[in-house]
């Protein structure tokens, strides 16, 4: 299956994670459960202004630029 | 009696830990710094079936790496301070993400009881946990409490007393592949007897691989030749893993979490839908940034017209409806305390008749203390408001929803919290950058909430607007928010724009949204105190100190002679030769050093505006005041806007200077401030001049 990036999934869309690359944010992204390997859900993303993911229970905002970051796949949807 | 049991308190953010702390401590903690930072200690001690508890809570942390100061704090809590028992809180809500740092403190002390908050609220939402089985699988104790109702907290106090020192045998997370390599660093580290005494060697491993900074630089310094060799074994790691070994490691924790501590032990039932639908609409690009703004205009102006009338009042004026509105305006919070105060200092007077003694004490000393007291109810109030919008979670979608407003001027969301409190008190709103992420955005912060209107400009600029009346004296303070506001996102974007080299570049957001309930007043009263302590403490030793030195100054002639006559004072004389600087403003004539007069004494706390125009002038009320200064229209609003932005008042500048550690910083921001009200002031004043006098 075809990789991605976070900001470009469409909302529903649950995706694993593969990669994040570079940026200051890494560890605390990991330490927030986003992570290579990680399933997180994108609940909302209209394509401007920041996006939103569920990881297990709890709902983290994503600035575009942090999620542009972050190298999926999708797993479903 | 036994000796001091040290316990220290770690949890992530928003895991309900200053809540825990609060309700272990019952309120009555001490609060100071960490050595060489800006980052709160809190602590207290507290009485448990015959043992003393020392309790310390340490600042909220994702996890033990060493990149921000609250995550060196912590560590090195942990390895030099030797508490009896970390207590490590989990969210029963999110058990999974919350427990990665409970097993990242495990591989470095035994010395853990684990405690698993908001037990209620996972109950209601379908989360049930076996915690017998997570603590029999982890080795340590596992106590679920509910902080707010306070069960288990009792329980929890009689484990810590149990368990005092006692090193417990816990699990070790197996990492697959990479085992060997642990194995054969952390032998290594076992070698150096001085590393090994203090760290244990297989977290010390973990660390090495994981390329801790810290970590890092002990090997170097104190393994000597051993050092390369270590860096043979992790090269040779890398490249049969072959991703980044900090991320495996991340990965294998969460795994071991998933798969063998949480394996039968939890159980989340399928609820129905959790988030109602109107909650998407704080997400939505074009509804959110609508409805967030929406919501803060109505807590605030809530909150305005509670605290001066303002702007109900000039309203009501304006509808024909005068007397309705100078009642709101004297029955308002603050026009209640004045009252009282001008009743008290007259009764003081009447008693113990006039003499400089007296009107020192009245004057000076209750003047100060009244000037502190006024603005208690009033940012309070603006505390209380946002306390109730953080805990229930609406305040991170808020911030969501003016995220992309605040990105077109080189923001993000994180800056709404910071830009709010000031609107109460510069003071803590300074403080409160503290919480965003990005350093070169709360640096920004720093700088430009300052400009922001507190509560004391806004009481200022209402004696000036009333003084100005009509047209103009209605339109004043609203014009002087939008000004202000406008200067914070200009000159925010200039500054984005210089110090960033791509154009693109956005400011960005990370933030964790919790579930929107229905505030805890407890929780909201501690959020207000948290901010409004900074107020008394600090802003207030400053206002008090200041307006007594001001008084002495007022009443000391030129010959160094007590003088009642505030006119012929060291601080006017100076005035006068000074006031030439005002005339760009438009601000001239027999009565100009006043005006120059109350500039300087604003710097020191800018509310001292309207006392000293009044003293100097010996008007009965600021308004009158204000008119006796003869001002033109143009040059009145000229003055209002230049005093309410020309510099952050004596308190902000010390709690600058306490944030940054920076003079370069602190002058530059002094700098900023009055260059901007200068150059607006004389525009406005040319700008007002030419507009009023067409008409």
């Amino acid at each position: 299956m075809e990789t991605t990036t976070l900001d470009l999934i469409r909302e529903g869309s649950v995706v694993t994670v593969l990669e994040i690359s570079g940026g200051g944010w890494v560890r605390r992204l990991y330490q927030m459960g986003i992570l290579p390997g990680s399933q997180v859900k994108v609940v909302f993303n209209r394509g401007v202004g920041p996006i939103v993911v569920r990881i297990g229970n709890v709902e983290v905002s994503l600035g575009k630029g942090i999620a542009r970051r972050i190298v999926v796949k999708v797993t479903q949807g | 009696m036994s000796r001091q049991i040290i316990v220290g308190l770690v949890g992530q953010p928003n895991v309900g830990k200053s809540t825990l702390f609060n309700v272990l401590t019952r309120g009555n903690a001490i609060v100071t710094n960490w050595p060489g930072t800006t980052v709160e200690r809190s602590e207290a001690v507290i009485r448990h079936n015959n043992s003393e508890i020392k309790i310390i809570d340490l600042p909220g942390i994702y996890g033990l790496s060493y990149l921000t100061p609250e995550e060196r704090i912590t560590r090195k809590f942990i390895t030099e301070e030797n508490p009896d028992v970390i207590v490590v809180l989990a969210d029963s809500t999110i058990l999974e993400r919350t427990l990665y740092l409970v097993v990242e403190i495990l591989e470095l002390t035994g010395r853990v009881v684990v405690a698993v908050t908001k037990v209620d609220e996972a109950h209601s939402r379908g989360v049930h946990v076996n915690y017998d089985l997570i603590s029999k699988r982890l080795g340590v104790p596992v106590i679920p409490v509910s902080a707010i109702k306070g069960n288990g907290v009792d329980q929890l106090l009689s484990i810590i007393v149990e368990k005092a020192g006692v090193e417990s045998l816990v699990f070790r997370v197996k990492y697959g592949e990479l085992e060997a390599f642990i194995n054969a660093i952390e032998e290594l580290f076992a070698g150096s007897r001085q590393l090994s005494s203090k760290y244990p060697p297989r977290w010390l491993a973990l660390k090495f691989l994981e390329e801790d900074v810290e970590v890092e630089e002990l090997a170097r310094r104190q393994m000597g030749g051993v050092y390369s060799e270590l860096c043979m074994v992790r090269e040779e790691a890398k490249r049969r893993i072959g991703q980044d070994l900090a991320a495996f490691i991340s990965i294998s924790r969460m795994r071991f979490i998933r798969e063998k501590i949480l394996k039968d032990a939890l159980i989340i039932a399928p609820l129905k839908k959790t988030e109602k639908r109107w909650y998407r609409l704080f997400y939505n690009p074009f509804t959110a940034p609508i409805l967030s703004l929406g919501i803060l205009i109505v807590v605030f102006l809530t909150v305005f017209i509670v605290n001066t009338g303002f702007p109900l009042t000039a309203i009501l004026d304006k509808l024909g409806y005068t007397e309705l509105a100078s009642i709101i305006g004297e029955y308002s919070i603050s026009g209640i305390i004045d009252k009282l105060f001008t009743a008290l200092s007259n009764y003081i007077v009447y008693s113990l008749g006039e003499s400089p003694w007296t009107l020192f004490l009245v004057n000076g000393l209750l003047g100060g203390v009244a000037s502190i007291i006024v603005f208690i109810p009033l940012i309070f109030k603006v505390m209380m408001a946002l306390g109730a919008l953080e805990d229930s979670g609406l305040l991170p979608r808020l911030a969501i929803g003016v995220h992309l407003l605040l990105n077109k001027a080189g923001l993000s969301g994180h800056a709404l919290l910071p830009l709010s409190i000031s609107m109460g008190c510069n003071v803590p709103g300074v403080m409160s950058t503290r919480a965003v992420p990005s350093s070169s955005e709360r640096l920004k912060l720093i700088l430009l909430t300052p400009f922001i209107p507190c509560q004391a400009r806004l009481v200022v600029l209402l004696a000036m607007a009333t003084a100005i009346g009509g047209f103009a004296g209605a339109l004043l303070v609203p014009f002087i928010y939008v000004v202000s506001f406008i200067i914070v996102f200009t000159l925010s974007y200039t500054i984005h724009r210089l110090t960033t080299s791509e154009r693109r570049e956005e400011v960005d957001l990370l933030l964790e949204i919790p579930p929107i309930h229905k505030p805890y007043l407890k929780v909201v009263w501690w959020f207000t105190w948290h901010y409004l302590k900074h107020f008394i403490t600090k802003a207030g030793t400053v206002i008090l100190i200041v307006s007594i030195a001001s008084w002495l100054l007022q009443h000391t002639s030129l010959g160094f002679m007590y003088t009642d006559n505030a006119s012929e004072s060291i601080i006017a004389t100076a005035s006068r030769s000074l006031s030439i600087i005002l005339r760009p403003l438009g601000v001239s004539g027999e009565y100009s050093w006043i005006a120059m007069y109350a500039v300087i004494m604003g710097f020191l706390a800018k509310e001292l505006v309207l006392s000293t125009i009044v003293t100097a002038t010996g008007a009965s009320d600021p308004i009158e005041a204000f008119k006796t200064l003869g001002l033109s229209t143009p040059s009145a609003i000229s003055l209002a806007l230049f005093i309410s932005l020309y510099i952050p008042c004596l308190a902000t500048v010390a709690t600058i200077y306490g944030e940054t550690r920076s003079w370069k910083y602190t002058i530059l921001s002094i700098m900023l401030m009055l260059i901007v009200a200068y150059s607006l002031g004389v525009l406005a004043f040319h700008i007002a001049n030419k507009l009023l006098t067409i008409n």
